[in-house]
């Protein structure tokens, strides 16, 4: 038995040399975001922005003086990896902040370490409203639900006017809260919700979902579901007659592969979107066009859509980092956070500022639709830049 | 035997000694899977392979949260709530599956833990549904050692069956069902009493887990890694001894934590591939059995 023992105390050692995280004059960030595993795809377009914009603050010495140093950590998707991640950037690392994360059941173990640690947390797209109503002082977020509930229930009580409307939701914490919330905006609003399922990301078969819609004769579907099951309901969707009007997908409708996979299938569908390329805040194209040109000659394809949820959180802390930090040490994490809490800049995404409890005070998105194989932007009115085509869906002739 | 009180030994040492909280949350969630890996041995021992022992965990997991959060308890209380909650959960999922055997009884409780995700994620004025659970009352920094603790009671169950007849027994019906109740073993209380067990103590496991992660919500709680990882874990370590489960959760998940994860954060997870496919190929009575092998036979079972 002692030799089986072995491997564990060789583990051991190596452990205790591993421990030498040497003194060196940057000042550290920790990244903990999905590299890897079911959010892999998310999780690395974030990564890459908070990537360009760290690289981007050291070659302009924008970050007070000292060079920052990414350390990037991969949460797998599991939360008692991101967990562990955090305690490790937070506690072992010496990180002075942390940032990434796309879903909140990750977001939130994250969060627990960094208010544990007093360690600022820019989350860059999370959406449970739980997380801020706790009265943490370290946890900040560049994204609401809010600014999903105005765009979706706004462009369907402005533009559609639909007699009713069919929710269809993923059964994550995120997408119900927006159901719940989109529910009691459309009930306000006298838009009769005719259907509010839920489902599990990853379904194959909407078919039964899909009769429900029909059985209820709602004109209207809100797909609150991620990209990977947009494109199967889209697909089985179009297979049948339900005499829709619109279908509007609420993340990752605005993927550039939804376009890719469905070709024209795609054509006529609604998604939301807080920036990609070319769809970008009054007033910040050119900085959206040199993003655009910087991240594609970095990684050589064009920025995802998220990438900007990164990029702009991590402005927001590189921004509270040299204000807060002299060139000689480090801020402490009380300053840092002070400094974030003042921070006010406009961004592509739009102007990142944060409320007392860390949500953004501003986080819009706008509703797109695909027209002739393009994005264009059809709400809010200020932000248009075409007009909405509806009826916008022609189911093909069933087989 | 000799063997798992030697790692339970080490566990126990390992969680008083004073790390660094991130070593910290990697000891606990180690110890918290070698718990959640030697349950599902000890269901083994009567011949029933679970697929499903993220059922128990999960319950565990959520009665642990929901006692400590809403109720206001304490968190060590709530932790043996959970365990508790699991094997309560264990009795309609054993009187619905034990009658199974060999494949037809694993599909059976894979299907248990689908069953229970789906009620926590509809039961929403229980559960929260799937908003899930936030901000839970955090595990006090000793939490590892209740994966420590745990495995203890575990081996001092394995100690009361070595003695009794009902170790016994369990070997009979895990090798020849019929013949053992020809000869009048009690196949279906032993079997139930087994199940009921190895559920709580998947119970502490998952409901540490909840108050170390410090959210919840139905498709980790009940996700199929927590149903997987106690199997591969237990066959690499070696089934016929308590200590195998327990050396093979230690040695996967610490290797895989420590040395690959930081070294190649893209395809460490083969490691557990790897472990398999070992055991298929060359390794069959896993880690325990090349140490019993060096050791001459010393350390049965």
């Amino acid at each position: 038995m002692p030799r089986a023992l072995s491997p564990i105390l060789l583990a051991l050692i190596l452990l205790l040399v591993d421990r030498a995280a040497a003194a060196s004059p940057e000042v550290p960030i920790g990244a903990v975001n999905s590299l890897t595993g079911a959010f892999a795809a998310q999780g690395t377009a974030i990564h890459r922005g908070i990537l360009l914009a760290v690289e981007e603050a050291n070659a302009a010495g924008r970050s007070g003086g000292r060079p920052v140093r990414l350390l990037v950590q991969d949460d797998e998707g599991r939360p008692e990896r991101a967990l562990a991640a955090a305690e490790r950037l937070a506690g072992r690392d010496g990180a002075v902040a942390l940032i990434g994360g796309y879903v909140d059941s990750l977001v939130g173990p994250i969060s627990e370490v960094a208010e544990r640690y007093r360690t600022p947390y820019v989350a860059t797209a999370s959406l449970d409203e739980r997380l801020t109503h706790r009265g943490y002082r370290f946890f900040f977020r560049v994204s609401s639900l809010d600014g999903y509930v105005q765009a979706t229930v706004g462009f369907l009580r402005e533009v559609v006017h639909p007699l009713g409307v069919a929710l269809l939701s993923a059964n994550t914490p995120g997408a119900s809260q927006l159901a719940h919330r989109q529910k009691e905006a459309l009930d306000a609003a006298g838009v009769p919700v005719l259907l509010d399922d839920r489902f599990t990301p990853g379904l194959r078969d909407f078919v039964p979902l899909l009769t429900r819609v029909q059985a209820a004769r709602a004109p209207v579907i809100v797909s609150n579901a991620f990209f990977g099951d947009h494109l199967v309901l889209v697909r089985q969707l179009r297979a049948r007659r339900l005499g829709l009007t619109a279908f509007l997908g609420t993340f990752g409708m605005e993927f550039p592969q939804v376009i890719q996979e469905l070709g024209p299938a795609s054509e006529g569908l609604f998604g939301t979107t807080a920036w990609q390329p070319g769809i970008t805040a009054p007033g910040t194209e050119e900085a959206s066009r040199a993003f655009t040109e910087d991240f594609r000659r970095r990684f050589g394809e064009p920025p995802p859509p998220l990438s900007m949820h990164g990029y702009a959180a991590a402005r927001a802390l590189l921004a509270a980092l040299r204000a807060a930090g002299g060139p000689a040490d480090p801020p402490t994490g009380e300053a840092l956070r002070d400094a974030l809490a003042r921070v006010d800049l406009r961004l592509p995404m739009g102007r990142v500022a944060f409320a007392e409890n860390g949500e953004p005070r501003e986080y819009r998105r706008v509703v797109i639709q695909i027209q002739g194989g393009r994005y264009v932007v059809v709400y809010p009115p200020d932000r248009a830049t075409g007009r909405a085509r509806l009826p916008a869906f022609q189911q093909e002739d069933g087989r | 035997m000799r063997g798992g009180w030697a790692l339970f030994g080490c566990a126990l040492a390992a969680s008083a000694l004073p790390w660094s909280p991130y070593h910290r949350s990697l000891l606990t969630t180690g110890l918290l899977l070698a718990l959640l890996t030697a349950s599902w041995h000890l269901l083994a021992l009567g011949g029933r392979l679970s697929f499903g022992h993220a059922a128990f965990f999960g319950v565990g997991a959520y009665a642990s949260a929901l006692l400590a959060s809403r109720a206001g308890l304490s968190v060590w209380v709530a932790l043996l709530g959970g365990a508790l909650a699991a094997a309560a959960a264990a009795i309609p999922v054993g009187a619905l599956s034990l009658h199974l055997r060999g494949p037809y009884f694993s599909l059976a409780t894979l299907a248990a833990a689908e069953v229970l995700r789906i009620l926590a994620a509809n039961w929403t004025s229980l559960t929260g549904g799937t908003w899930g659970l936030v901000g839970l009352p955090p595990l006090p920094p000793q939490g590892a050692l209740v994966g420590a603790g745990g495995i203890g009671a575990l081996l001092l169950v394995h100690t009361l069956l070595a003695r009794s007849r009902w170790g016994v027994a369990l070997a009979a019906i895990r090798q020849q069902q019929e013949r053992a109740e020809a000869l009048g073993v009690p196949s279906r209380p032993l079997l139930f009493a087994t199940l009921l067990t190895s559920a709580a103590f998947a119970g502490l496991s998952g409901a540490a887990y909840a108050h170390h992660v410090r959210s919840l919500e139905p498709a980790t709680a009940f996700s199929l890694l927590f149903s997987i990882l106690p199997l591969i874990m237990a066959l690499f370590g070696g089934t016929s001894s308590p200590a195998g489960p327990l050396l093979g959760a230690g040695v996967l998940y610490f290797l895989d934590e420590l040395l690959l994860q930081p070294r190649f954060p893209a395809g460490h997870q083969l490691l557990y591939a790897g472990a398999i496919l070992l055991v298929l190929l060359g390794l069959p009575e896993g880690l325990v059995g090349i140490a019993r092998r060096r050791g001459g036979g010393r350390g049965a079972s």
